[in-house]
């Protein structure tokens, strides 16, 4: 198990989930401290695929507050 | 010797695929069903439904296909542990050839029971996985494996995910599902061709294949015309159907082809009819 990548996720999550431009989304997996260890790994990331997680995450993803 | 090729489709409990399959187990061309087990833990399966696992279940041509574990979680939650605990009593009750699930993640936080994202690929991602691919084969008690995915943040993600399937497979020996429209769709988002995408999996552990249809939606840059997407909706695409012959070529562990459609998508008949030329179709292709 890994605590930095569950951190991550977590926070790429919570970042798909806000009501935000795939620019937007963008702009602050390049700035917001929480994804500075990938880094490497968001900076690739495409602005069309950003638009279909945040509709993925939105339409799919339910948050419970049970574990 | 290579295994003895079976065609099958993934099991939905609703009413458009009760009236196709009666048609479809009739025809005699049915060898082997698809079961999404945790769709339905928490609701009640028809009882024709039950009747169709049982059967297949005894032929032993029963496959279940997990879709809720996320396996590529950093961490595993108590959602997860209790997942794993259903599975095993499923496990006693529905006799499984095997078990798969996807790859990718969508549990973090308080977010659970979404679709399946890319994530990079290091140490911690690899242990993960295979730390759940090892909690799978320890309550099913069989072959394990998981299917590629048709999202990919990136060209990297693309690149990349024959390599990270195989480092998470590799210590199991567990085999890998290669979904030929997951393969259509990166192939078509991020112009590369499908063929030589596929060489990018560790085809030598590919036991199944699936097809499916899927949709276009607009892209948001310009930067390419439209986007691929992983839909389940819709006719299987003639470029898909082409696949098969090609996999068929490259795999050769390959066992069991399976059409998949998400229920409720088939309440017109011509859309009812259009699945059954697909079955068909892919049918003919496994048995050249």
């Amino acid at each position: 198990m890994s605590e930095s990548l569950y951190n991550f996720q977590k926070a790429l999550l919570d970042l798909l989930n806000e009501d935000l431009e795939p620019s937007q989304i963008m702009q602050r997996l390049q700035s917001d401290s929480q994804f500075e260890s990938f880094r490497d790994y968001t900076k690739d990331f495409d602005l069309d695929m950003i638009a279909v997680a945040a509709e993925l995450a939105k339409k799919w993803g339910q948050q419970t507050d049970s574990f | 010797m290579a295994p003895s090729l079976k065609t099958g489709f993934s099991l939905m409990p609703t009413d458009d695929f009760y009236s196709v399959l009666l048609n479809l187990l009739d025809s005699g061309k049915v060898d082997v069903v698809e079961w999404s087990f945790d769709m339905s833990w928490d609701t009640t399966t028809p009882d024709w439904c039950e009747s169709i696992l049982a059967e297949f279940g005894k032929r032993e041509s029963l496959l279940g296909h997990g879709v809720r574990f996320s396996p590529l979680s950093g961490k595993r939650s108590a959602r997860q542990e209790r997942w794993l605990q259903l599975l095993e009593k499923d496990c006693r009750h529905h006799k499984y050839l095997h078990v798969s699930e996807h790859f990718g993640f969508f549990e973090a936080g308080s977010y659970a029971d979404g679709a399946p994202l890319p994530l990079p690929m290091n140490d911690g991602s690899i242990g993960a996985g295979r730390s759940s691919l090892q909690a799978l084969r320890d309550v099913c008690k069989t072959q394990v494996g998981l299917e590629n995915l048709a999202m990919a943040f990136s060209v990297n993600d693309v690149r990349q995910q024959g390599d990270f399937l195989e480092a998470l497979l590799e210590p199991l020996d567990a085999f890998l599902i290669l979904d030929l429209h997951n393969l259509f769709c990166q192939s078509v988002n991020f112009d590369i061709p499908a063929a030589e995408l596929m060489n990018s999996y560790p085809l030598h552990r590919v036991k199944e294949i699936h097809i499916s249809g899927g949709s276009w939606s607009s892209s948001n840059t310009g930067q390419r015309k439209h986007v691929r997407r992983d839909t389940h909706d819709g006719p299987v695409p003639d470029e898909v159907f082409g696949l098969v012959s090609v996999a068929r070529a490259k795999c050769p562990q390959l066992e069991f082809a399976i059409l998949e459609r998400l229920g409720n998508t088939m309440d017109d008949p011509a859309d009812q009819s259009q699945y059954m030329d697909d079955f068909h179709r892919l049918w003919s292709l496994m048995n050249e």
